[in-house]
C-alpha cells in the first residue's frame, strides 16, 4: 500500500495530476492519495491504470482535514478540487477499482462535476462517499454523469447540488445510492436513471417549477427516500412526498447551502430505513441518532435527555504522612494518577456545559528539620485538556485554565543565627581568627 | 512566469502520461511537493539517489500561465458518444533539445534540480515543443 500527502506545500505532491501520473499501467499494490485541507484548481484525469478488488485507487480526505458538510466557500475548510475549464472536474478512464472519500468536488466551467463515461472492466467498483460534488452551471448538462458501460456504483452520504441536472446513471450495470441528499437551484431533473439505480435514504428536491426530482425510464428499486415533488412514492416504496428543502434544510440558498437538517419538526427525521452498509453521516455522527435512520447525508443529532447534570467529586480529601523520625527519614503524601473527567453528549438543543475542576487545593510539607533537609511541594506531570466536538455550525468554547495559584517555598533550616552562627561576619585578617570565642 | 511539471519517463500505455507530457502548470511562485521537484527533496536532506526522478520543471521566462496551459490540452477519441480520452496530451516537449539550449553551467546546476530555465522568447525553445503525430 502506498500512501503520498497531496498538500498546498510540504507534501508529497502538490496537484492529484501529478500524483497520478506516477501510477502503473497496471497496479500492483493500494494507492492513497491523500488529501489536506487546501483549495486545488485543476482537474485531473484518472485513467490508464489497470486496478483490482485488492489493488485500488484511493483518494480521500482525513477526518480532520476535510469538510464539514457545506462547501470550502461557505466555511471556509475542507479540501476542494475545482476546475473551470470545462473538461470535468473529475474524469474517469477506465480505471475500474477507485473510491473518493470527504472531497469537495466542484465544477465552474461547462463540464460535469464528476465524469465516469467510458468502458470499464467487468466488476467495476467505484465508490463515492461523503463528497460534496457540486456546480455553477446551468442547463440539462448532469453534475454526476455516471453512464460508463460495466460501472457499478455506490455513493453513500453525499451531497450534491448546482442549477443543471444532478445524476444521470443509465448505462450503468448498477447504481446504489444510500443516504444521499440532491438539490437542484432551478427546475431540473434530479437522478435520471433506468432499472440500474437502486436507492434508500435519500433526498432529491429543487427550486422552481415542476421538474422531476426521482426520473426514470425503467423501474429503479429502492425505499424511504423523499422528494420536493410526487416523484418518490411514484418510483420507491415507504418514501415521502413534497418535501420543500427550505422546510427540512438549515439553507438552501445558492451560495451558503447548508444542508444539516433543522431542528424541530422536521420531515426527514427518523424516516429512513436500517442500512447496514451505513454507519454514519457526512460528518461521522452515528447512525441512528434517533428511532431510526435520517433521509439525506447528515443525521440529526438528538440529546440523550433534554436536561440533565453528571457529577464527580473529589471533594475534602485529606491525605496525611506524619510522625516523628530519629535520625533519616522522610514523610511522603502523594496524590497522583488522578483523573477528572466531565463528558457526555449535549444538544442540539439544548446547549450544554462539561466542566472538570480541581479546586482548593492545599499542598504542604512543613515540619522541623534540625540538620540537613528540604521542604518541597511538587504539582508535575498535570494536563488540562479542554476538548470535545461541538456540533456543525454551532458556537462553542473550548478552555483549559488554571489560575489564582500560589507556589512558595518557604521555611527556616537550621539553628537561629547567633553572633556566632553562620550569618556571622568573619573578620577579613585570618590572624584575628583565633580570638574568636 | 509559468512553470511548468513535465513527464522525463514514459508510461507503461497509451493512455498514461510520456515523456516531455506537461502534467500541471503552476504560476512563478509556486513551491512544488518533494515527489515533483527534486530540489524540494534535497532541500528537505534526503537522499538525491532516492529521488524517483520521475519530474522535470520547465520555468519559461516570457510564457504566462494562460498560454502555457494550453500545453496541457489532450487528444479526445474522434466520434466518440462521450468525451473520451485518446492520448494525454496533444503537444510534448523535447526535453533533450530544451536541455541542449541549456550553458554548461545551468546543465550541471540541472543535474541536481531537474530544473529547466529558458526564455520564451527564444524560438528554439518555443519549437521545442511540438504536437505529436
Amino acid at each position: 500500500m502506498a500512501l503520498k500527502t497531496i498538500k498546498a506545500s510540504g507534501g508529497d505532491y502538490t496537484s492529484l495530476s501529478a500524483w497520478e501520473a506516477t501510477l502503473a499501467a497496471t497496479l500492483t499494490s493500494t494507492e492513497l492519495a491523500e488529501c489536506y485541507n487546501f483549495a486545488l484548481s485543476d482537474d485531473v484525469a484518472i485513467s490508464g491504470s489497470v486496478t483490482s478488488a485488492t489493488n485500488y485507487i484511493r483518494i480521500y480526505t482525513p477526518l480532520a482535514e476535510r469538510h464539514d458538510g457545506r462547501s470550502r466557500a461557505v466555511s471556509g475548510t475542507g479540501f476542494r478540487i475545482s476546475d473551470s475549464t470545462g473538461a470535468g472536474t473529475i474524469r474517469h478512464g477506465a480505471n475500474s477499482h477507485v473510491r473518493y472519500e470527504g472531497l469537495e468536488i466542484e465544477q465552474t466551467g461547462s463540464s460535469n462535476t464528476l465524469q465516469i463515461n467510458n468502458t470499464l472492466s467487468s466488476g467495476s467498483d467505484i465508490r463515492v462517499e461523503k463528497c460534496l460534488i457540486h456546480d455553477t452551471l446551468t442547463g440539462t448538462g448532469y453534475t454526476i454523469s455516471a453512464i460508463a458501460a460495466n460501472l457499478n456504483l455506490t455513493l453513500r452520504n453525499n451531497i450534491v447540488y448546482g442549477n443543471q441536472r444532478s445524476m444521470d446513471t443509465r448505462g450503468a450495470t448498477s447504481a446504489l445510492c444510500e443516504n444521499s441528499t440532491f438539490w437542484r437551484h432551478q427546475a431540473q431533473l434530479g437522478l435520471v436513471s433506468g432499472t440500474e439505480l437502486s436507492c434508500k435514504n435519500t433526498y432529491s428536491g429543487h427550486a422552481g417549477a415542476a421538474s422531476d426530482d426521482f426520473w426514470s425510464g425503467g423501474s429503479p428499486t429502492g425505499n424511504n427516500n423523499a422528494s420536493s415533488d410526487t416523484t418518490a412514492t411514484a418510483r420507491f416504496t415507504s418514501s415521502v412526498n413534497s418535501v420543500a428543502g427550505s422546510a427540512v434544510f438549515t439553507s438552501v440558498t445558492a451560495g451558503s447551502e447548508d444542508f444539516s437538517l433543522k431542528t424541530g419538526t422536521n420531515a426527514l427525521v427518523d424516516a429512513g430505513a436500517t442500512l447496514g452498509t451505513v454507519t454514519d453521516d457526512l460528518i461521522g455522527t452515528t447512525r441512528p441518532q434517533g428511532a431510526s435512520y435520517d433521509i439525506g447525508a447528515f443525521e440529526r443529532i438528538v440529546s440523550s435527555a433534554p436536561t440533565g447534570t453528571f457529577v464527580a467529586s473529589l471533594d475534602g480529601v485529606t491525605m496525611a504522612a506524619s510522625g516523628q523520625s530519629i535520625n533519616v527519614g522522610s514523610f511522603s503524601a502523594t496524590l497522583a494518577g488522578v483523573t477528572l473527567a466531565a463528558s457526555g453528549l449535549v444538544g442540539p438543543p439544548p446547549s450544554g456545559t462539561f466542566s472538570a475542576s480541581l479546586g482548593n487545593v492545599v499542598m504542604a510539607a512543613t515540619g522541623t528539620i534540625n540538620d540537613v533537609g528540604a521542604f518541597a511541594t511538587t504539582l508535575q506531570g498535570c494536563t488540562m485538556l479542554a476538548t470535545g466536538t461541538v456540533a456543525p455550525h454551532a458556537t462553542g468554547t473550548f478552555a483549559g485554565t488554571m489560575g489564582d495559584i500560589v507556589m512558595s517555598a518557604t521555611g527556616y533550616v537550621g539553628i537561629p543565627p547567633t553572633p556566632h552562627g553562620l550569618f556571622q561576619r568573619l573578620p577579613k585578617n585570618p590572624r584575628h581568627v583565633q580570638n574568636l570565642p | 512566469m509559468a512553470k511548468i511539471l513535465i513527464r522525463t519517463v514514459d508510461g507503461g500505455n497509451a493512455l498514461r502520461y510520456m515523456r516531455g507530457d506537461a502534467v500541471i502548470v503552476r504560476p512563478d511562485d509556486h513551491v512544488w511537493g518533494r515527489y515533483e521537484s527534486l530540489e524540494v527533496w534535497i532541500a528537505e536532506g534526503r537522499d538525491r539517489a532516492e529521488w524517483p526522478d520521475e519530474f522535470a520543471v520547465l520555468e519559461l521566462t516570457g510564457l504566462n500561465e494562460v498560454t502555457a496551459r494550453a500545453y496541457l490540452e489532450e487528444i479526445s477519441v474522434i466520434g466518440a458518444a462521450v468525451p473520451e480520452m485518446f492520448r494525454r496530451r496533444k503537444f510534448g516537449a523535447d526535453i533533450d533539445a530544451l536541455y541542449a539550449l541549456l550553458p554548461a553551467a545551468k546543465k550541471a546546476i540541472y543535474a541536481n534540480t531537474r530544473r529547466i530555465t529558458l526564455s520564451w522568447g527564444n524560438a528554439q525553445v518555443r519549437a521545442a515543443f511540438k504536437a505529436k503525430a
